[in-house]
């Protein structure tokens, strides 16, 4: 009795439709895109999605053996941290805080990482870090950062991911 | 009709003035007004760095307010091309506040607490009724740029009732970059994928209410070596798209002389081994990328254990697991052999394997969990183990990120005695 139960939970979980897990269901107008920023001195010019979201999620913490990442996520609810954990990581904003507290309680990291609050700030600290990496409004990229390639595509291009 | 709604809003309007008087004059409100001591008491250097930072933020707002005007001038940004580097000198903004500000918001302690309590039923023998579960106090601190600490304090009840307090971690960690990080102190073993995942008190991390049977606790009957002192030494390994990572770890080995810690009712090693016998353990791990979030590991493990009264045995052990796991789909195998060898006795193998399954559907998280667990009947160290093995399915639903609600149901059989059957209704959280 207790195994076909258990079979039948199994089948059930196997066989549900994705669209109940909810994770990326969220809709957010994308507009231009999401730009991913860095230090212009950063040796790196493009990214695939797949570095992008172990960047995200912590996974990648340095460029080289000498240039260590710096990841600077934008704040809690913000448009560009939502699309981009949508896009990257198939993430909402609490499954990502859930995975950094399960990273933090691994000794993996010591803290989550710095949220900023505007598209100003995140210009100023990666012209400003040479391993800094951040995401702003594409509309918004102003001289004296670089704009990743992601996948190969630039913020506006046909095929660019995270718009 | 029309006069009656303009009567109503002039009602309201004086209900509001009024309302807005009587706040006016309370004594609250007064007090908020005066300045407390505390605000007498701020200093200079206080007030310079906030004029400083609306300094900042003022130019910020310039330079948002210019760039709009300048975005609304140019060409559509939907259509427009940014282009990959831009060699324009910068705007030179005042970052040398806002930097250290960056840096020391991940420096300083920093405390987060998980705990929980559950409600369980069943003919296991132990008392069924409400269980203070373990609560754990983690602490970190980066000391530099790739110097870190984390501490683990957990404190549970003991089998006697009374509350222990135990640190489970304390590491010293040193990360240069991906390729290379060490951590010396007292660790998870990286034996497998859920031992060094889940820790002590990570009730509302992992989908179930507890371990799988594999990785029990050292002190709850388990068979795994779940802690070393030593060094560990974990990174990645340059292999493109395949995603290799390596562990490497030595430490001192699980003390086999139960009962020798006076300390505590708690056998595994506290402070060193009895014969200052070293552990090894050599790990690779694969996440390849087309393949993400898929991940393969294998780990050798080796250590010389010599229980009382009996000649020494040579352990090792061989594990190897494969999982995927997203944030809405979770799917964990692991298995693992223990070889106990020695010249007088012989050899004996105990083999244990979980599988577990579960899927998100909103805040809901089903999940189905598949243990085995089998020592030979004259294993001479896992003398109570015997064969365990059995089903456990639940429902997990997470109130909020903090807070979860988990319900399990629980079958074991087990080799020459009955079988049991628990329910266990959990409450966990972290803060």
């Amino acid at each position: 009795m207790i195994n076909r139960v258990c079979w039948a939970l199994i089948i059930v979980l196997v066989s549900a439709p994705a669209g109940l897990a909810g994770a990326s269901n969220t809709d957010v107008a994308s507009g231009a895109g999401i730009a991913v920023i860095v230090n212009t001195d950063n040796p790196v010019d493009q990214l695939s999605i797949a570095d992008l979201q172990r960047i995200v999620l912590g996974e990648r913490r340095s460029w080289s053996a000498r240039i260590p990442l710096v990841l600077m996520m934008r704040n809690e609810g913000s448009r560009e941290r939502i699309l981009l954990l949508q896009k990257a990581c198939h993430m909402t904003d609490a499954e990502y805080h859930q995975y950094w507290t399960g990273k933090i309680f691994r000794g993996d990291v010591t803290s989550e990482p710095v949220a900023l609050p505007s598209m100003g700030t995140a210009l100023n600290f990666v012209s400003s870090i040479k391993g800094g990496i951040s995401f702003i409004d594409a509309a918004s990229v102003r001289p004296g950062i670089k704009v990743m390639r992601v996948d190969g595509h630039l913020p506006g291009e046909q095929g660019y991911p995270l718009q | 009709m029309r006069s009656a709604k303009s009567a109503i809003h002039a009602s309201g309007l004086a209900v509001v003035i009024l309302l807005v008087l009587l706040l006016a004059i309370t004594p609250g409100a007064e007090a908020q007004t005066q300045p407390s001591s505390e605000t007498d008491q701020v200093d200079a250097a206080t007030l310079r760095s906030m004029l400083k930072r609306i300094a900042e933020l003022e130019a910020e707002v310039k330079d948002l307010k210019a760039a709009k005007t300048e975005q609304a001038a140019g060409n559509s940004a939907v259509t427009k091309t940014v282009q990959p580097q831009d060699v324009s000198p910068a705007p030179s903004p005042d970052i040398t506040v806002s930097n250290p500000q960056i840096l020391e918001a991940q420096r300083g302690m920093q405390f987060r607490g998980f705990g929980d309590v559950d409600l369980q039923g069943g003919n296991s023998g132990q008392s069924n009724g409400f269980q203070l579960g373990i609560f754990n106090l983690l602490m970190t601190s980066r000391l530099s740029e790739n110097v870190g600490f984390l501490g683990e304090l957990v404190m549970d009840v003991s089998s006697t009732g009374m509350f222990q307090i135990e640190p489970e971690r304390v590491l010293l960690a040193y990360r240069p970059n991906d390729y290379f990080h060490a951590s010396l102190g007292r660790y998870h073993t990286g034996i497998g994928y859920y031992n060094n995942a889940y820790h002590h008190g990570a009730a509302f991390l992992q989908t179930a209410t507890g371990r799988p049977l594999l990785f029990a606790f050292d002190d709850q009957g388990g068979v795994l070596p779940i802690h070393k002192i030593g060094l560990s030494l974990t990174g990645r390994i340059p292999s493109g798209p395949l995603g290799l990572n390596y562990i490497a770890e030595v430490g001192y080995g699980p003390s086999s002389h139960m009962g020798m810690d006076m300390s505590s009712s708690n056998p595994m090693m506290t402070v060193t081994d009895d014969h200052n016998g070293r552990a090894f353990n050599l790990g690779f791990i694969a996440r390849p990328l087309p393949w993400h979030p898929a991940q393969f590991g294998f780990d050798v493990y080796h250590a010389d254990r010599t229980p009382m009264g009996m000649p020494s045995f040579s352990e090792n052990i061989y594990a190897g697991h494969f999982l995927y796991q997203a944030p809405s789909f979770e799917f964990l195998n692991e298995a693992a052999l223990i070889r106990h060898s020695s010249s007088m006795m012989g050899t004996f193998n105990t083999l244990g394997f979980y599988s577990q399954l579960s899927r998100k559907c909103h805040a809901w998280r089903p999940f189905v969990r598949y243990n085995y667990l089998n020592a030979p009947e004259m294993e001479p160290i896992f003398t109570t183990t015997g064969r365990q093995s059995g089903p456990a399915g639940g429902l997990r639903y997470d109130v909020n990120e903090s807070v979860a609600l988990k319900l399990q149901f629980d079958h074991l059989d087990r080799r020459a005695m009955s079988a049991v059957n628990i329910v266990t209704m959990q409450t966990s959280f972290v803060f």
